[in-house]
């Protein structure tokens, strides 16, 4: 199936006001409320015209400063596929800042399980429902979240020094020279 | 106790015989209990820094789960805080064995933003040493799957053969293992004079010597063995995690991104999808994962003898678009490549400057290990270590 | 072979002209026991299999067929740190993996030697600047005898560093076999980490 053929399957399952279609970049995508996005993946692996039953990548992008951008909070991109069909359909989703929360696909492709708790460590998205949302790629007790375009790098980890020229004060130690 | 050392008369030796094989069946009053094991993360047979938490009864594994993280290396924090061109070295270091193959997939992606036209010669380049390196990896994957299954021998073959390889993009690009080499636009350099030579006289030889490989591991009884019917995947079981790559096609399915949404200009050669037939045992065993990785060598090599018939002598390597700083206009996309291990996918956003907004790396050895769980529950022990050396896992881009 | 002085005293011609038996003559050798020691010690210098990223591949390429290590008696990579004389830290090590690193080091017995190969393990070799997660260098959490620098070494480089550990092999006194006094100073205090909440899951 073509994308703009999904997409349309799409909005007349969902209603042409819950998704809205950007066909213009270099990957079109549609844009889908946050509580929806269960709903929605469901639909799209169960559904035996989608048949989408390949997880991609699920990507969480921090908003905040971006150019031309009035939004702060962060956008949750879902890759999913189809084996058997071939084709790829591309989901986003946008959640607060001050409450980062979407609830969890994990029920519906395994996958999810570990790409969510990746963006839960590295951006701090809640992904409600997840079983386990435990950090996977740093250590268990570290502190803040990376990835956020506001993150502070540490200066100190169990008595370990760390000095890091991303810091604001600028005390990375580093080669000299 | 056996009954040579045994002093007392025949008659109770044997009646003692006979209640001690019945108390090795039904203890009675042995306590037995679960007991949590952790494997690695310094351990010979994880393949790096992984742990592996198993719950085990006896030499059973009831349940096991993966630790990943020891190798969080920042790969998406760094890449996103130089130029375009400043992230290439670090996807080298992602899946270290395939890096050739992570420089492709970053590039195509960053490629897919811009829509900038590659040179050919360029082109042909690219997968000539894309599939170079490919050979390279999975000679790594089929030695050191030997190592785990006890077999030390093939694994000096198979990098006796690899450092041929290396020797190779060496010369190309002047780095044994983090190459650097394929940048957006085309590539760093042009090859060296004599270089193709050097390749087809590497593939006569890879040729013969895969042979040699093949009739000291693969078809060796014991390796068969050790390796039939252990560890069985399904398809629906690989999709379900995720898994792509030679794990997957091990389990039937014929999917490969090069065939699939030919990238590059994988289009004009010919190769053949090499998928699981259970031989020996069943689809989607452990043998069979490791029998595709030993014919997917094969299918490289054709697509190089094609590479090389079908190369222009010279040209640009490099498109005037990007030789200096560029900057994608504003928007995000999700390009995949085949890589040695699966779908190695990018999902990079750009807001038109030249620094990368976000760069997102879909690491196929991230979903190739977090199917173990359902592979190894309910194994033996010793199983365990086969079915993780045969997931060919790569601990550099599951922790990125 | 007849010794001609008497380390470091005056010269001993009487040996060499008035020993009458030819057998000792020619076959007995005087040395101290810290030099017959050393020697034997650094003929067979034990490196832990420890991988952690791409530099342990070219630890593997090191060991395997072309350069193969064995050839200067360390082509016996033990699995545990227990029989292990050599730690290779070849790899980037994260906050995460530091405490274990720390315990393998701390697992293996005197008189031991690291060698840290590659910029990483040097000093966060590419991931110095914003590799929030990395251990600015393997020297703040256990000392390092060698320093083998590039990303990564080239094989032949790691072998110097093996032949430098040799030479601090040759160079000790039985008196210091713990090496508290050869060994280098590690700087940053590094504490364990307080145990996590997960159980059999903490280091
Ligand atoms: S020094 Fe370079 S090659 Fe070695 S582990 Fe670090 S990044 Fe990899």
């Amino acid at each position: 199936m073509e994308s703009s053929a999904i997409f349309a399957a799409l909005k007349t399952k969902f209603g042409e006001a819950a998704i809205d279609l950007n066909e213009d970049g270099p990957e079109a995508f549609a844009m889908v409320p946050s509580e929806l996005i269960p709903d929605v993946c469901q639909h799209l692996r169960d559904a035996p015209e989608f048949d989408c039953d390949l997880f991609s990548c699920l990507t969480g992008v921090d908003l905040k400063g971006l150019k031309g951008e009035t939004d702060d909070g962060f956008e949750v991109i879902y890759n999913i596929e189809s084996t058997g069909k071939a084709h790829c359909v591309s989901l986003r989703t946008r959640v607060a800042r001050e409450k980062p929360e979407i609830p969890s696909v994990s029920s519906i492709w395994e996958t999810a399980d570990w790409h969510e708790r990746e963006s839960f460590d590295l951006l701090g998205i809640v992904f409600t429902g997840h079983p386990n949302l435990v950090r996977i790629l740093c250590a268990d007790d570290w502190i803040g979240y990376p990835l956020r375009k506001d993150y502070e790098f540490p200066t100190e980890y169990h008595g370990i020094v760390c000095e890091f020229e991303g810091n604001e004060d600028g005390t990375w130690g580093g080669h000299p020279g | 106790m056996s009954p040579s050392r045994d002093v007392k008369g025949s008659k109770t030796k044997m009646a003692d015989t006979a209640n001690m094989n019945t108390n090795v069946h039904e203890p009675p009053d042995v306590r037995t209990e679960e007991l949590l094991l952790n494997m690695g993360p310094q351990h010979p047979s994880t393949h790096g820094v992984l742990k592996v938490v198993a719950k085990t009864d006896g030499e059973l594994v009831l349940e096991c789960e993966p630790v990943v993280g020891y190798l969080h290396r920042c790969f998406e924090k760094c890449a996103e805080s130089g130029s375009y061109v400043q992230a290439v070295p670090y996807t080298d270091r992602l899946d270290y064995l395939m890096a050739m193959g992570n420089n492709l997939g970053y590039c195509l992606a960053v490629e897919a933003l811009m829509k900038v036209e590659i040179p050919e010669y360029a082109d042909y380049i690219r997968v000539l040493v894309t599939e170079l390196n490919r050979i390279g990896s999975h000679l790594i994957a089929v030695g050191t799957f030997g190592l785990d299954t006890g077999a030390i021998t093939p694994f000096f073959y198979a990098f006796r053969d690899r450092e041929m390889v290396l020797d190779i993009l060496e010369e190309i690009c002047g780095q044994r293992l983090n190459y650097n080499y394929i940048r957006p636009g085309g590539v760093a350099y042009d090859l060296p004079e004599g270089i193709l030579d050097k390749i087809s006289t590497f593939i006569d030889h890879m040729e013969k010597s895969l042979e040699e490989i093949n009739n000291l591991l693969t078809y060796n009884g014991i390796f068969i063995h050790r390796t039939a019917n252990v560890g069985v995947m399904t398809p629906e079981v690989a999709i379900k995690y995720g898994v792509t790559g030679p794990n997957l096609r091990s389990t039937g399915v014929k999917r490969d991104l090069r065939k699939l949404r030919p990238y590059s200009i994988y289009d004009r050669f010919e190769f053949n999808i090499c998928t699981g037939t259970g031989e020996y045992g069943t689809i989607g065993d452990c043998w069979n994962r490791h029998i595709v990785r030993t014919q997917e060598i094969i299918e490289s090599i054709k697509i190089l003898r094609q590479v090389l018939n079908a190369m222009p002598t010279e040209g640009e390597h490099l498109a005037k678009a990007t030789a200096r700083k560029f900057r994608p206009p504003k928007g995000a996309a999700y390009t995949a490549v085949e890589n040695s291990k699966g779908e190695l996918g990018f999902y990079i956003a750009s807001d038109g400057t030249d620094e990368p907004w976000r760069v997102k790396c879909r690491a196929p050895s991230f979903h190739n290990v977090s199917v173990l769980p359902a592979l190894a529950n309910g194994t033996m022990l010793a199983d365990l270590v086969i079915i993780l050396g045969s997931l060919d896992i790569v601990l550099g881009e599951i922790d990125r | 072979m007849p010794l001609k002085k008497n380390n470091g005293g005056p010269p001993r011609q009487d040996l060499e002209n008035e020993n009458p038996d030819p057998l000792t003559k020619e076959n007995v050798i005087i040395t101290s026991v810290d030099k017959a020691l050393n020697w034997t010690r650094q003929a067979s210098v034990w490196p832990l299999t420890f991988g952690l990223a791409c530099c342990a591949i070219e630890m593997m390429a090191t060991l395997a067929a072309k350069y193969d290590f064995d050839r200067f008696g360390s082509g016996v990579p033990r699995a545990t740190p227990r029989q292990a004389d050599l730690m290779i830290v070849a790899g980037t090590v994260s906050h995460k993996m530091a405490p274990r690193v720390k315990r393998l080091f701390d697992q293996m017995a005197d008189p031991k030697y690291v060698i840290a190969m590659g910029g990483c393990v040097i000093k966060g070799g590419p991931y110095a600047k914003y590799g929030y997660h990395v251990l600015q260098g393997v020297d703040r959490v256990i000392p390092v005898d060698v320093y083998v620098p590039g990303c990564p070494p080239r094989p032949e480089a790691l072998l110097e560093g093996l032949f430098k550990v040799k030479e601090l092999c040759y160079n000790e006194k039985l008196s210091d076999r713990d090496r508290s006094k050869a060994r280098p100073k590690v700087f940053g205090g590094f504490e364990w980490p307080t145990k996590t909440k997960k159980e059999g899951q903490s280091a």
